[in-house]
């Protein structure tokens, strides 16, 4: 079982988030720290270290490298617990994870051809030894150019709202990543 | 200002006739795309100047999910007279008729984008296909010299289905060199990553028609 951070689940801590994520009407979001207890976490990163992940290149979109949870590690993770908790804030139940592992010269751009629909993003960041001066961030902009950038935070938890007119793009990685690895999990809604 | 000379700034190599036969062939048969890299384009001692007066432009950072560098404004509004003087060579009819001779490709002379633009340590612009209403041909003016160890190279991408597949040429800048491809819809390509602590800089845009 992944241990989750109960401090998070009460009914209390519940109605804060909430009020959290509602605070910022064009880009509702809200980052929670230290989301899994530390051996979960430990344990979640071997599990992700073993993981086969497939070079994933679109041109005009993409390049980075994705792997799928083994069905154990899913159904552990994607618990009734998690779905529910990110269901009181979104109303919305998530179906899966999947890995994304950033690496020098990933990147992922705004396809004008192909743009997202309003929606939500629900992000487990692993970024462990990640430093921000890498590139790699996730990046929020909206119709009017503005700009929110997600710094990377190991062990937590990202939901953000995607409104009309908001697009996400994730920042080049660049050389001075050298041969690190940024790996976050993002929910299927 | 009086409209310059352009024989008085382009290498007097580039108005024989042969040669620019010789180019249009070139050009109209380059794979992924029609492209040219002219080499020592303009008289040494102007490239020399014009990279000294550039260096007293205002340079912006530029940032987006495409692109990471710096960038001056365009240079229709700059106060430095060998810069004007130099857009002023690619906007004339007789660079126009020089750009004609070489690539078969009627631009309107006058129409002209053209601003400074230097990449540097980590710098890139990510694939894209240059296309909007207007632009002819994309042109570079480099005025630094890029080997494979420090990057940025300009990398053109084969297509299929008139979608980017993988880069297939690469192009190095080399100091004085005159870099040109045809804006198609397939005219996919990328500034690749400076990795080195170099400047890569050119004065760049596009000739419209």
């Amino acid at each position: 079982m992944v241990e989750f951070n109960q401090g998070y689940f009460t009914k209390t801590m519940l109605a804060t988030i909430k009020t959290s994520f509602k605070a910022n009407k064009e880009l509702p979001s809200v980052q929670l720290q230290s989301f899994i207890s530390k051996n979960a976490y430990n344990s979640l990163q071997k599990e992700i270290s073993k993981l086969k992940f497939k070079n994933e290149y679109v041109v005009l979109h993409h390049r980075y490298a994705r792997a799928e949870l083994p069905v154990k590690l899913q159904k552990e993770f994607v618990s009734k617990e998690l779905v529910s908790f990110i269901s009181s804030i979104t109303g919305k139940k998530i179906k899966k994870l999947s890995a994304i592992q950033l690496q020098s010269t990933s990147y992922q751009i705004i396809d004008d051809r192909n743009l997202e629909k309003p929606g939500f993003d629900i992000i487990f960041d692993l970024s462990s030894d990640w430093d921000d001066s890498f590139g790699g961030s996730i990046v929020y902009v909206d119709g009017s150019g503005e700009y929110t950038k997600i710094p990377s935070q190991a062990n937590s938890l990202l939901i953000v709202e995607r409104k009309k007119g908001v697009q996400k793009f994730i920042q080049y990685v660049n050389h001075h990543a050298q041969k690190k690895k940024r790996v976050f999990l993002i929910a299927t809604i | 200002m009086t409209n310059p000379r352009i024989d008085e700034w382009v290498d007097s190599y580039y108005f024989d006739s042969n040669v620019q036969k010789k180019l249009r062939k070139e050009f109209e048969t380059q794979k992924p795309f029609p492209y040219l890299q002219l080499k020592n384009f303009l008289q040494p001692e102007i490239a020399v100047a014009l990279l000294n007066a550039l260096a007293e432009e205002e340079f912006t950072e530029k940032e987006s999910d495409l692109f990471k560098l710096m960038q001056t404004s365009d240079f229709v509004s700059t106060q430095n007279e060998l810069i004007a003087e130099f857009r002023a060579v690619l906007a004339s009819k007789e660079f126009a008729k020089l750009m004609y001779a070489i690539t078969g490709i009627t631009t309107k002379a006058g129409e002209i984008d053209c601003n400074g633009s230097m990449y540097q340590d980590s710098d890139f612009l990510l694939p894209h296909d240059d296309q909007l209403e207007g632009r002819k041909i994309a042109y570079m003016y480099y005025l630094s010299t890029m080997k494979p160890k420090d990057g940025g190279p300009l990398a053109l991408f084969s297509s299929q289905n008139k979608k980017p597949v993988k880069v297939v040429k690469q192009l190095y800048p080399e100091f004085n060199s005159f870099t040109f491809f045809k804006v198609l819809p397939i005219s996919f390509h990328e500034v690749q990553e400076v990795v080195a602590q170099k400047q890569r800089i050119s004065i760049n845009g596009w000739f419209h028609g």
